[in-house]
């Protein structure tokens, strides 16, 4: 049988635990039957269960003095581990600690599931932890919480967290935004494509001419990647404080529109001039999903700050280094040879992003985005 | 070709059977240990035998080779005329009791052959048990023959000779029962039928002091499979009945059970642990939660005595609809021959009590060695204790006939030799059983 998995979140007055709870070793510990009546769990059974958690979790100081613990939600979703899918109990706990205690050094009381199934155990793991640099996306297992098999007891967690710093985290932050553009291919591409365009002017009214130096290439590549992440950082700021989850599937679907609107520009130009405009507000667009995904994280306002100024700041690192890089693409444009790269990077652009598009619509993986996360 | 492949075989398997020495001695097994090395490559061999520790020893799970690799050659990479000599080794190590031991291992791997064609698919069957020779079998050092897969793992540690350990001993099951070859198998059907009946021929108020209130999902002195080492964490308190207080016959159908387990290591060692574990009945404590029957999910059933330790477990499938079942003997101090404890690695056979053959109960200490150990005419006990009155020392065969029967025996206070004449008896496997205060310890003898 699966196990249960404890993830705890630091901030700076508080502690967040969110638990997932394999339903059938939760239903042997209550002794009441769930299975198939999951649908009661959210509702009928709710403060039941919360009042369950509250008294098998709980945080206290060296000195034994118990933190206020609260329940923030329970859900109940599908899962799957190596033996198959099943269902699980996710509980989200807030431990809003006293103004003395150390949350860097503490005890963990739990023994859900475990006091009665004494063969369950519990995976413990630092979910994010923002002074070590520790962020959902590489969050650590740190113990376990199981039957001590001598003593016929289960022991208290002594959680002790290594002492990290502001810098730390701001490092931690840095490296991210730099990681951000340099493993996200759509971004990735979206900068090319406007790097693509930045020395050319328009002819014939509708037809990209050649090159027309370096004077004019350098200020326009300036001001459009300026209003990209001008935009870009505003939506990341507005989002990261607010809880706007349920528009996350639609602002990955206009990401990939951006993607396409600009391929299509980049082989035929149909916002000559407007450029900075329509990028500043593409870069509102691509800034409000990673501003979600800060939000999700939860982490305190002061660290959130720094956060910001931490990632926006790697963004910029990156997108400047990608620019050196294609210094010689530029040069390139003096050539005819210029014309077929940029409609060639164009039309692959937007064959891809069509089946991205698909795929944040559809939710499932198709061929084509399958093919693309294999070869990077 | 065939001419010469069929010549070979025969070659080979005479090699094989030319280890004519008493079955299940440890000559046997060095002997064919040495013949499988004999028609392997070296990368076989250096796959196979590793140089012999504890940190190998622990390597095993209940989780399929390919979430849990196991240490050693696959039976499935071996030349039929390997896979013949291997299972010839395995038989030495496993006994030939009917139903248990070998007959056990053959039918464990045809469920999971099972399992592999019936929807578990390339994690599962016959060919992923591996065999392993942790240390370099020999008459003298420490090695263990490892036999692991999904649903069992022999573990038998030797040491200069004797077996040290036969434990731990995991066995499981899914399906419960599997037609193979038109013959239907149900591999652990005994140990489920004796621990149940075991557990059934208790009254009400003894299975209300048997029962926990605790809910087992499976069995808690498993395979660490990543997590915690569960090794040498018995629970210091016993919890449940204390087989004492029972009747003779449900004495019986205790050792009747623990016998399921005990029979999967070769009939010398088993009679001989059988007899420790029989001594040892009084203080052995069992325990169940769910169901004496032991037919639904979370049914559990243990056996906790100074040195047995046994659990089974009755879980959902996981490949297959049903319930499926998880099982392991363990030994107190001879896991693993004893290695990692803080008594280290044993130095006299299995079912001597501890690593001097002292055994402790109400103020008896009574330390025992034999040499020379095999001998020929003569044996010399060396008997050690502080004021203990032995009341015999018995010669008793491998079934459990006494030969010879020594009952003058003055009181032993310091230290004392005592003489065996064994120019009467014939060639064979002996054990010098000592009796003091209604209590029984053997060591193993053999006379060449």
């Amino acid at each position: 049988m699966p196990n249960s998995v404890v993830n705890f979140s630091f901030g700076e007055n508080k502690i967040r635990l969110k638990l997932e709870i394999p339903i059938t070793e939760f239903q042997s510990a209550i002794k009441k039957d769930l299975q198939g009546n999951e649908s009661k769990i959210e509702t009928e059974y709710k403060s039941e269960i919360a009042n369950y958690f509250l008294h098998h979790v709980k945080i206290r100081s060296k000195t034994g003095e118990l933190q206020p613990m609260s329940l923030a939600d329970i859900k109940v979703q599908k899962t799957s581990y190596d033996f198959g899918e099943y269902t699980e109990l996710v509980v989200n706990l807030i431990c809003n600690t006293l103004p003395q205690f150390n949350n860097r050094d503490f005890i963990f009381d739990y023994d859900a599931v475990i006091h009665q199934v004494v063969t369950h155990f519990a995976l413990i793991k630092i979910h994010q932890d923002f002074e070590n640099g520790i962020t959902p996306e590489d969050s650590i297992i740190v113990s376990t919480v199981h039957l001590d098999i001598a003593s016929n007891t289960i022991k208290p967690l002594a959680i002790k967290l290594e002492k990290g710093s502001t810098w730390k985290g701001f490092n931690k932050m840095v490296k991210l935004g730099l990681h951000h553009i340099y493993t996200g291919l759509d971004h990735l591409l979206f900068i090319l494509l406007l790097i693509l365009i930045s020395p050319l002017i328009l002819i014939n009214n509708n037809q990209w001419g050649n090159f027309s130096g370096w004077k004019y290439t350098i200020k326009r590549l300036f001001k459009i990647i300026s209003a990209f992440t001008l935009g870009h950082c505003i939506t990341l700021l507005i989002f990261s404080f607010f809880n706007l989850n349920g528009i996350s599937k639609f602002i990955e679907i206009c990401i990939s529109l951006t993607i396409i609107a600009t391929s299509i520009h980049c082989i035929k130009p149909y916002f000559y001039n407007k450029e900075v405009l329509i990028t500043f507000i593409f870069g509102l667009i691509h800034g409000s999903a990673f501003g979600i995904t800060l939000n999700e994280w939860g982490i305190s306002e002061n660290q959130k700050l720094i956060s910001l100024l931490g990632f926006n700041l790697g963004i910029e690192l990156m997108q400047i280094i990608i620019v050196l890089f294609c210094v010689p693409l530029i040069y390139l444009s003096k050539y005819l040879i210029f014309n077929k790269i940029r409609v060639a990077v164009a039309s692959i652009t937007i064959f891809i992003s069509i089946f991205w598009t698909i795929e944040r619509i559809t939710d499932t993986p198709n061929f084509i985005t399958e093919y693309i996360n294999k070869i990077i | 070709m065939k001419k010469l492949i069929f010549t070979l075989s025969v070659f080979f398997s005479y090699q094989a059977y030319a280890c004519t020495g008493i079955t299940g001695s440890v000559d046997n097994i060095v002997c064919l240990a040495d013949s499988l090395k004999s028609t392997m490559t070296s990368t076989q061999i250096a796959t196979m035998q590793l140089s012999y520790s504890y940190s190998n020893s622990q390597v095993w799970s209940n989780l399929p080779t390919t979430f849990q690799p196991r240490l050693g050659i696959s039976l499935g990479s071996l030349s039929s005329i390997q896979l013949s000599i291997a299972k010839l080794l395995i038989k030495e190590v496993s006994g030939m009791t009917s139903m248990e031991g070998y007959e056990e291992f053959e039918q464990l791997l045809l469920a999971d052959e099972y399992l592999k064609n019936n929807g578990g698919g390339a994690s599962y069957g016959s060919g992923l048990y591996y065999l392993c020779f942790n240390g370099t079998p020999s008459l003298t050092g420490a090695f263990s023959i490892k036999l692991g897969g999904h649903h069992l793992h022999i573990e038998n540690t030797y040491n200069n000779g004797v077996m040290v350990g036969g434990t731990p001993h995991f066995e499981a099951i899914e399906p419960l029962s599997f037609v193979s070859s038109s013959v239907t198998y149900q591999p652990i059907n005994e140990e489920k039928v004796a621990l149940s009946a075991m557990l059934t021929s208790l009254g009400t108020s003894e299975l209300s002091t048997a029962h926990l209130s605790s809910t087992f999902g499976d069995i808690i002195m498993g395979a660490t499979n990543g997590g915690t080492s569960k090794d040498w964490t018995f629970p210091t308190t016993k919890v449940g009945l204390r087989v004492g207080n029972l009747t003779s016959a449900q004495k019986t159908k205790v050792l009747d059970a623990i016998k399921t387990y005990v029979l999967d290591v070769d009939d010398i060692d088993a009679n001989a642990i059988i007899a420790q574990y029989t001594s040892d009945l009084d203080e052995t404590y069992i325990a169940y939660s769910g169901n004496t029957s032991l037919a639904s999910a979370q049914d559990y059933v243990r056996i906790d005595g100074p040195n047995v330790w046994i659990e089974f477990s009755v879980q959902n499938g996981i490949v297959m609809s049903g319930v499926h079942y998880h099982s392991i003997w363990r030994d107190h101090y001879r896991d693993y021959g004893g290695q990692g404890s803080t008594a280290g690695l044993q130095t006299t056979q299995v079912g001597t009590d501890t690593a001097t053959g002292i055994f402790n109960e109400n103020n008896i200490d009574i330390g025992v060695s034999v040499y020379p150990n095999p001998t020929t005419d003569y044996a010399t006990l060396l008997l050690s204790g502080n004021n203990i009155t032995i009341q015999a020392i018995n010669l008793t065969d491998i079934n459990g006939k006494i030969v010879k029967r020594i009952s003058n025996i003055n009181t032993i206070d310091g230290q004392q030799i005592q003489l065996i004449d064994l120019s009467d008896v014939a060639n064979g496997i002996y054990f010098i059983e000592l009796i003091a205060d209604k209590r029984k310890n053997a060591i193993k003898l053999i006379k060449r």
